[in-house]
């Protein structure tokens, strides 16, 4: 009885959970100008009409860019901090992690306000690089949290073990943790990546003239003779990033095949 | 210091723990607290047009203090948050219960599809609310086709309601993960041993599982409250005049009113709001839990 | 030897032709089984031989696929465990790691409506009656391993249950404390006088600890009976491997009576056993002979009714006994023999011819 209630709710929720983004692919697909129902009719020429948009090849060049020097660089200071979180403890390590994990929770505009204010007393110009540099800092404690997922069930006695057979404490973390926890880090990337591609807040303070897609999106929306071509290009974005968290979820399943931990989230 | 005791201090394992997070430390602190620290000064200063007098004074927050729009505008954005982080908390838990406890097998999976739309793009994500709320949209033209009414129902979009739903929508996600995880961690035999001692499922869920899952739901109610208190697309895309919260009003600061002060100052209120609330209520829900026999 | 026999043989439970089945596999394999009220009774076996599965049954966190618990003659099929009059002392001690000590004690009395003196007049009681008296309000967090057992068990007693089912509650204990434990849960069951049925793997505790053990094998009972009788007369081969050392010697059956066996061996030769348990034997079956009911024959004027040659092949110290291992002619495998280190004896050196003394009544014929 109370199984079937909570199956039935489970269900109900996942269906409403998808609904609002599903409509997007259905709407890409729709023979009309206007993004609303009824359903006219099937046709391919918005998703032509965007591969001929400039702008918007030209921004998503730029979220590109962006993208991956926020995936390296987060994960770079992501390795850094999971390793010392699991493998350490130092003076205030509470205090520290909390404090680096901080912008997972501080409201985006916060993080984006005070970065501009201090780029710009500092004589910098807006650029694609001052986005980087915000991504970097808001996607750092994800990659964190999805390390030390794959850190913590590597057993220490690995490391020793190599320490023991000779090696030093660099070639024992190349030859023996890095192959370990190589899968988390590819996670950490695609994860990271996904973020920075999608986040607009950060972007929308700091990109000066140089907009990255969601930022080209925003300014599409105003147009309603835009909207089809925005929903298809919304539908490419959700695919991609759909395929590039199901990679990262299969990569951070193997590191925990090989750590041999069970099922865990995060 | 001699040298060895240098070198013995170096290769401590608390130093060397410190060394490794360093670079994230000094990236968060040149970039996280520095900014805020200086947004908090700059609170403290005015502008005429494109200078700024660096002259500390109070003058911004007395304006916050005396126009009843900011004070309209913060206790709207608590609102919107705080009924947000209750919708969503309410309805992540049961999901979280049922992932915890009745699957079986494959949890990870199910995991994975309830998070995946939160990593997805927010901006297309609240458009897509759009889509289901608007004039034509899908449930209008559900509720047409159905004859349920004639004219489009013009009160779901642009208003605080669409706010709270489509942010509820957005957060869920998110919510469920901390609950799960700390339904997860809960000891079966704990469970087991509620019941031996003779309680009801009932009775076992209200005096073990609910207040064992606590943390998760204090963890739960922070990463959703925060954050939506400062939210800026949602309004601006779904909550028409009556939807507006405190972050449109913030970013108008730093663009069209061009009032950097007055907006950092309005920012650091909100903050502070937030903390407190989000303090208070995390408080509440432990005391709470520690009644429960 | 036990206390239950005199008191009363009224069955408190009675396991009929239980199956639990998961799948193809059944983890319990038609168990027939009594246990009489006010009994410390134990469920021995290797991991995976369903005593745990036995144990849960009776606790009513499982369900039989076939077949019927009774306890105190009432049928428990449909009555959940918070009905059920049993409380249990789980392997991990479940202890509610967000109650202190006091209310964790308390936890389970709150059906009962007591006023809160008198509530806590009976967690007092009970903390007292494990030793924890002054504890009580300390949190679950805070307590030792042995502290935390005590706290289960005064947890499950103030229920003031029928019986006790404990589920290897010594496992996670150092050795010192569990063997403290093993003689202080003993006198606590004397006190209390109510049945406790105790899951193990620990042979040894099993037999300081029970009136009665069955030992389980692969979802059957091998044998259920007095530690002394399981000890002295195991019924199988695999019972008596698995309580204490033992000698298995090849023996070929020339006549079986009632009571008695009459076998042929290389080593031991025609001679009749006793057959305790009137068991049917086949053409071929082990003999078993346990090694201190054996002597090591040092001296050459030692007289012993029947003597074996043989060879020192190796030896293991154990402090108080010294197993000697005894390569025999007509045996592949050396025989051990114990003997005890007292004043003046040495240890024999390897190689060293030495001659087995035996008789008749040390054999164990085995099914």
């Amino acid at each position: 009885m109370k199984f079937r209630f909570l199956t039935l709710y489970a269900v109900v929720f996942m269906f409403i959970l998808y609904l609002p983004v599903l409509l997007l692919p259905l709407f890409s697909f729709n023979d009309s100008t206007i993004v609303a129902f009824p359903i006219k009719g099937f046709t391919t020429h918005w998703y032509e009409t965007l591969l001929k948009e400039e702008p918007m090849l030209l921004s998503l060049v730029n979220s590109l860019k962006v993208a991956c020097a926020t995936a390296f660089f987060s994960t770079l200071l992501g390795i850094c901090g999971a390793r010392a979180v699991t493998r350490y403890n130092f003076f205030a390590k509470k205090t520290i992690t909390a404090f680096v994990m901080l912008p997972l929770v501080l409201p985006e505009i916060i993080i984006a306000i005070s970065l501009l204010v201090v780029l710009l007393r500092m004589g910098f110009d807006l650029s694609l690089f001052s986005v980087t540099l915000g991504h970097i800092l808001m996607t750092v404690p994800f990659s964190i949290a999805v390390l030390i997922s794959s850190f913590e069930g590597f057993d220490k006695s690995l490391e020793e073990a190599s320490m023991d057979l000779g090696e030093g404490p660099l070639m024992t973390f190349f030859r023996v943790t890095l192959p370990m926890v190589a899968p988390g880090i590819v996670s950490s990337l695609l994860i990271t990546f996904t973020i920075s591609l999608d986040e607009f807040i950060v972007a929308f303070f700091l990109s000066g003239t140089e907009p990255t897609l969601p930022i080209y999106i925003w300014g599409q929306l105003r147009f309603t003779a835009k909207l089809p071509t925005v929903v298809a290009l919304g539908s490419c974005l959700l695919i991609s990033s759909f395929l590039l968290l199901w990679m990262a979820e299969f990569f951070r399943r193997r590191v925990q095949k090989r750590t041999g931990i069970k099922e865990s989230v995060l | 210091m001699t040298t060895t005791q240098f070198t013995r201090l170096m290769r401590s394992e608390g130093m060397r723990g410190f060394t490794l997070m360093s670079p994230t430390l000094i990236y968060a602190l040149l970039l996280l607290a520095i900014p805020i620290g200086v947004i908090i000064t700059f609170s403290f200063w005015t502008q005429h047009y494109l200078d700024f007098d660096t002259t500390l004074t109070l003058k911004n927050y007395a304006i916050i203090w005396e126009k009843p729009i900011y004070q309209t505008l913060l206790f709207r954005s608590l609102i919107v948050a705080g009924t947000v982080t209750l919708v969503t908390v309410v309805l992540a838990y049961p999901i979280a219960y049922f992932v915890a406890f009745r699957v079986q097998d494959h949890k990870a999976i199910w995991i994975f599809l309830i998070t995946i739309p939160f990593w997805t793009s927010y901006l297309l994500r609240i458009f897509a609310w759009k889509l289901v709320l608007g004039y034509d949209g899908l449930i209008n033209s559900t509720l047409i086709n159905l004859g349920l009414i004639d004219e489009p129902l013009s009160f779901i979009l642009y208003n605080m309601n669409a706010v709270i739903v489509t942010l509820s929508h957005a957060w869920l996600p998110f919510a469920i993960l901390p609950i799960y995880v700390s339904l997860e961690k809960i000891d079966r035999s704990l469970l087991e041993a509620a019941t031996d001692l003779g309680d009801k499922p009932l009775m076992r869920f209200l005096r073990v599982t609910l207040p064992l899952s606590l943390p998760g739901v204090i963890a739960a109610t922070l990463v959703v409250f925060i954050p939506t208190v400062g939210d800026y697309v949602t309004p601006k895309l779904v909550g028409g005049k009556d939807g507006v919260m405190i972050a449109n009003f913030i970013q108008i600061q730093f663009g069209k009113a061009n009032n950097w002060p007055l907006g950092a100052a309005l920012a650091i209120t909100a903050m502070v709001c937030v903390t407190a609330v989000a303090v208070s209520v995390a408080g509440f829900i432990k005391f709470i839990g520690s009644r429960i026999r | 030897m036990s206390a239950a026999n005199s008191s009363n043989s009224r069955p408190m439970i009675r396991v009929d032709q239980v199956w639990r089945r998961f799948g193809d596999f059944a983890a319990l394999d038609g168990v027939s089984l009594d246990i009489k009220s006010g009994e410390f009774f134990s469920l021995l076996g290797p991991s995976g031989c369903g005593k745990t599965t036995l144990l849960r049954l009776i606790a009513g966190f499982d369900d039989p696929t076939e077949g019927e618990i009774f306890i105190d003659d009432q049928p428990m099929s449909g009555v959940p465990a918070n009905r059920r009059p049993t409380n249990m002392v789980f392997q991990s001690y479940a202890i509610f790691p967000h109650l202190t000590v006091a209310q964790n004690v308390a936890y389970g009395l709150r059906r009962q409506r007591l006023s809160s003196t008198e509530r806590d007049k009976r967690v007092q009681d009970s903390l007292d009656q494990v030793g924890l008296g002054h504890l009580g309000a300390r949190r679950a967090n805070e307590l030792s391993g042995g502290q935390r057992q005590r706290v289960a068990l005064a947890r499950a007693l103030i229920m003031r249950p029928k019986v006790l089912l404990l589920d290897e509650p010594l496992s996670a204990l150092d050795k010192k404390l569990r063997e403290h434990m093993q003689v202080e849960l003993r006198q606590l069951q004397r006190q209390v006088g109510i049945t406790f049925i105790l899951v193990t793997h620990d042979q040894e505790e099993a037999v300081t600890m029970s009136d009665r053990i069955a030992v389980m094998f692969g979802g059957k009972i091998a044998q259920c009976d007095t530690p002394e009788q399981i000890y002295q007369h195991p019924k199988t081969r695999n019972v008596a491997d698995f309580i204490g050392g033992m000698n298995f010697i090849e023996a070929n059956l020339l006549d079986q009576t009632n009571g008695h066996v009459t076998i042929d061996s290389s080593i031991f030769g025609k001679v009749q056993i006793n057959n305790p348990h009137g068991v049917t034997f086949g053409s071929s079956f082990s003999v078993g002979v346990r090694p201190e009911r054996i002597t090591l024959m040092i001296d050459s004027n030692q007289e012993a009714e029947r003597v074996i040659e043989g060879r020192i092949a190796g030896a293991s110290y154990y402090g108080d006994m010294t197993y000697y291992s005894v390569a025999v002619p007509g045996q592949d495998e050396p025989i051990t023999v114990s003997m005890r280190n007292t004043v003046g004896r040495r240890i024999l050196a390897e190689n060293e011819p030495v001659r087995i003394g035996w008789g008749p009544e040390s054999l164990v014929p085995l099914a």
